[in-house]
């Protein structure tokens, strides 16, 4: 096995003695590039009072490529689809390599108060996000008390 | 030590899905006997290594050539073959547009140098999070955007071969640098002609 970067190290070490305040990342004993993540719902959003499960793993090539994150928990969101996976141009197209775990959570978090129904991933979600979008959050939230409450 | 592309892996990043997609067509039990005769195999590895691979040749890729080299293809097999032959250039005109979209190792060689001196002992790589004098003989250079946007060059060496943009504020590297390639072109005035 390779051995680990010191950066991986290093912001592994950070997460846990000053973690980003609602998110929780735990690296997995036998697999020091694979994170268990929580996360709150942001407050003032559909998601608030639920802890949403995530996946996390970072390639071989981190920092050169972004990590690889997945929604575990369901999450009713215009830019989270069924299995999880999450559209966000700073996983894709706009990652740079001065961006490390922590703020790539943040960003996660951020989407959960602003979601994008203009750049959708889950088509039906974004349509009803726009066409009824008070149905849309009431939809949201139900989700939020049925699979995201701890 | 290792080298930061070993530690990550950097190096072999060359894909042979081509071959290996040929492999799974000899071991497939369902090809007609003679498919499994020598030639096709022939054929298919000199199609695959001509080295100008083109859209052309995928066009020209048809039952003409494959009956000129003597096979007989049944329809399946022919179009199987033509998949595999999309599939293996969808790897390859994804290679090229990732080498395209960062710059050569020339370009690397005319970043800007920062020394030592400069640098505060606490002061760190963005990319490997490493202090710079961490380091006995750092090699740190600044990006043409920003003389505060600097990195280790082996750290933002490999990032560039494959973006060509900051990862601190996404400015494309190669634009000031064209204008200040086209000064430094005059400098090779170097007179051997007396050797005649």
């Amino acid at each position: 096995m390779s051995t680990l970067p010191k950066r991986i190290i290093r912001e592994t070490e950070r997460l846990i003695s000053d973690p980003v305040p609602d998110i929780t990342a735990t690296p997995h004993e036998d697999n020091l590039r694979y994170f268990d993540v929580s996360l709150k719902g942001p407050a003032g959003s559909p998601y608030e009072n639920g802890v949403f499960k995530l996946e996390l793993f970072l390639p071989d090539d981190y920092p050169m490529t972004a990590p690889k994150v997945r929604f575990l928990t369901r999450i009713y969101h215009p830019n989270i689809d069924r299995l999880g996976r999450i559209c966000l141009d700073v996983l894709k197209n706009n990652w740079s390599p001065a961006l490390q775990i922590r703020t790539i959570l943040l960003s996660i978090q951020a989407l959960l108060s602003s979601p994008n129904p203009d750049d959708p991933l889950a088509n039906e979600v974004a349509q009803e996000w726009k066409g009824n979008h008070a149905k849309a959050i009431a939809t949201a939230k139900e989700w939020t008390e049925k699979y995201a409450t701890p | 030590m290792s080298t930061y592309e070993e530690e990550h892996n950097l190096n072999n990043r060359s894909t042979d899905g081509s071959s290996s997609s040929t492999r799974e067509a000899n071991n497939s039990e369902d090809l007609p006997n003679h498919a499994r005769h020598p030639t096709l195999q022939q054929a298919l590895d000199n199609f695959l290594n001509t080295p100008s691979y083109s859209t052309t040749n995928i066009i020209n890729f048809n039952r003409e050539n494959l009956q000129s080299s003597g096979l007989a293809l049944e329809p399946q097999m022919l179009e199987m073959l033509q998949s595999l032959v999309r599939s293996s250039n969808g790897v390859i005109s994804f290679q090229d547009s990732a080498e395209s979209k960062g710059v050569d190792d020339s370009f690397l060689d005319t970043l800007e140098r920062v020394n030592v001196k400069k640098l505060k002992d606490d002061d760190t790589c963005p990319i490997c999070t490493n202090d710079y004098k961490s380091d006995k003989h750092p090699l740190v250079v600044e990006l043409p955007c920003n003389s505060q946007h600097r990195f280790d060059l082996e750290c933002i060496g490999p990032w560039l071969k494959l973006n060509k943009t900051c990862p601190l504020c996404r400015t494309d590297v190669t634009i000031r640098k064209n204008k200040v390639e086209l000064v430094d072109s005059e400098d090779e005035e170097e007179g051997w002609d007396m050797y005649g």
